[in-house]
């Protein structure tokens, strides 16, 4: 998990990042037209997880992060983050 | 040097100069959008005959349909470089340079013949919807692919891709009384006092330069009921980009007008529309509004 996150984070800077109250619309730079509208909109804790993430990032550290600021139960947290860093690297590093 | 007159789209002004020995010519969309020299322009096309003979680096973006190139660009010294090739042939079509300190386009295009004399054609498409869409890069402006109408005192623009009924729902509401401002792509320009005008470009037909206010955002879809879902946060603003045209190589440009279709989506009410196509979508729309 922590190498999908490093990679991850190795594609951010090919992303511009929209801020829209709670919910965060990652655009994605092309350079051709293909698949241009294939926006990704993340909710309040999609958005946490996509500003933490930085090259110092760990699943442990993330999972610590969540905890303090949505008080969410361990477990859960795991279990959230075990789907979803999956997906967010299938989108954000698919060619 | 030759002052040739000016191409007026969206209340913007392009002057326009031709720098060779051979008579203009336009599209027959252009004619009801070349006008006078003004006095203030707010872009400069100077238009020169043959190519230059360049070698440049690797490419910023890449425009194709299917395996056609239509247009490259390229950095070239401290500009672009967009090498525009004929939809059908292939051929490199134009050569233009962009300044954007200065706002200057110098376009390169070689001689062809029209009505039995040599003529130069500067802006045969695709090369013209790329001066309104790097327009729209510096300017409160979105270039759109959406059909737009006017029934007197409401201007609503439906948008998507080819297929979804942008067309149809042109045809209508222009056979039940109002102006179609066009049918397939509109640039959409906030105003200072935070409202929006839509304006319709040249095409490849002839057509009135047409304008009006802009009340709501549509998304169709063709549906078994006239439906509507309004839209909101990041999923209309999502939304609203994917129809907006994007050369999605440059950050900036990205931002800016994500900056700016966040503002609409604040300013105007977007949806999406279920729609069977007969006259009845119009009381639909008009009853929900």
């Amino acid at each position: 998990m922590n190498t999908l996150l490093q990679e991850i984070n190795q594609r951010k800077p090919h992303f511009v990042c929209k801020n829209t109250g709670h919910e965060l619309l990652l655009i994605p730079l092309k350079d051709n037209v293909a698949d241009f509208n294939q926006y990704l909109v993340l909710n309040e804790l999609g958005a946490f997880i996509w500003e933490q993430i930085n090259e110092d990032c760990s699943l442990e550290a993330l999972q610590e992060a969540i905890f303090n600021e949505f008080d969410a139960p361990s477990a859960q947290i795991e279990q959230d983050l075990a789907q979803f860093i999956p997906e967010l690297h299938q989108y954000t590093c698919a060619k | 040097m030759n002052a040739a007159g000016c191409i007026s789209v969206a209340g913007y002004h392009f002057g326009l100069t031709n720098e060779s020995t051979y008579p203009l010519v336009f599209e027959v969309g252009f004619e009801n959008f070349l006008d006078q020299p003004q006095h203030q322009t707010d872009v400069q096309l100077n238009f020169h005959e043959g190519f230059q003979d360049l070698a440049p680096n690797k490419a910023l973006y890449q425009a194709k349909n299917g395996n056609q190139l239509l247009w490259e660009i390229y950095p070239y010294q401290d500009q672009r470089l967009f090498l525009v090739y004929h939809p059908e042939t292939g051929a490199l079509q134009q050569q233009a340079f962009y300044n954007a300190d200065t706002r200057t386009w110098q376009i390169h295009a070689e001689k062809s013949t029209h009505e039995a004399e040599d003529v130069l054609n500067p802006l045969a498409y695709p090369m013209a919807p790329l001066l309104w869409y790097v327009l729209s890069t510096e300017e409160p402006l979105l270039l759109v692919h959406a059909s737009g109408v006017f029934d007197g005192t409401h201007g609503r623009i439906f948008s998507g891709f080819s297929g979804v009924g942008k067309s149809t729902m042109a045809q209508i509401w222009a056979g039940n009384g109002a102006q179609v401002i066009n049918d397939d792509r509109l640039l959409l320009k906030r105003l200072s006092n935070g409202t929006w005008q839509m304006f319709n470009t040249p095409m490849y037909y002839s057509d009135q330069n047409k304008s009006c206010a802009l009340h709501q955002v549509y998304f169709p879809f063709h549906s078994p009921t006239n439906s509507l879902e309004p839209l909101s946060g990041a999923k209309a603003l999502a939304t609203v980009l994917a129809y907006t045209i994007h050369h999605g190589y440059d950050a900036q440009h990205l931002l800016h007008h994500s900056n700016l279709a966040e503002k609409l989506v604040t300013e105007l009410p977007i949806a999406k529309l279920g729609v069977v196509p007969t006259d009845a979508i119009i009381d639909f729309i008009r009853s929900n509004e």
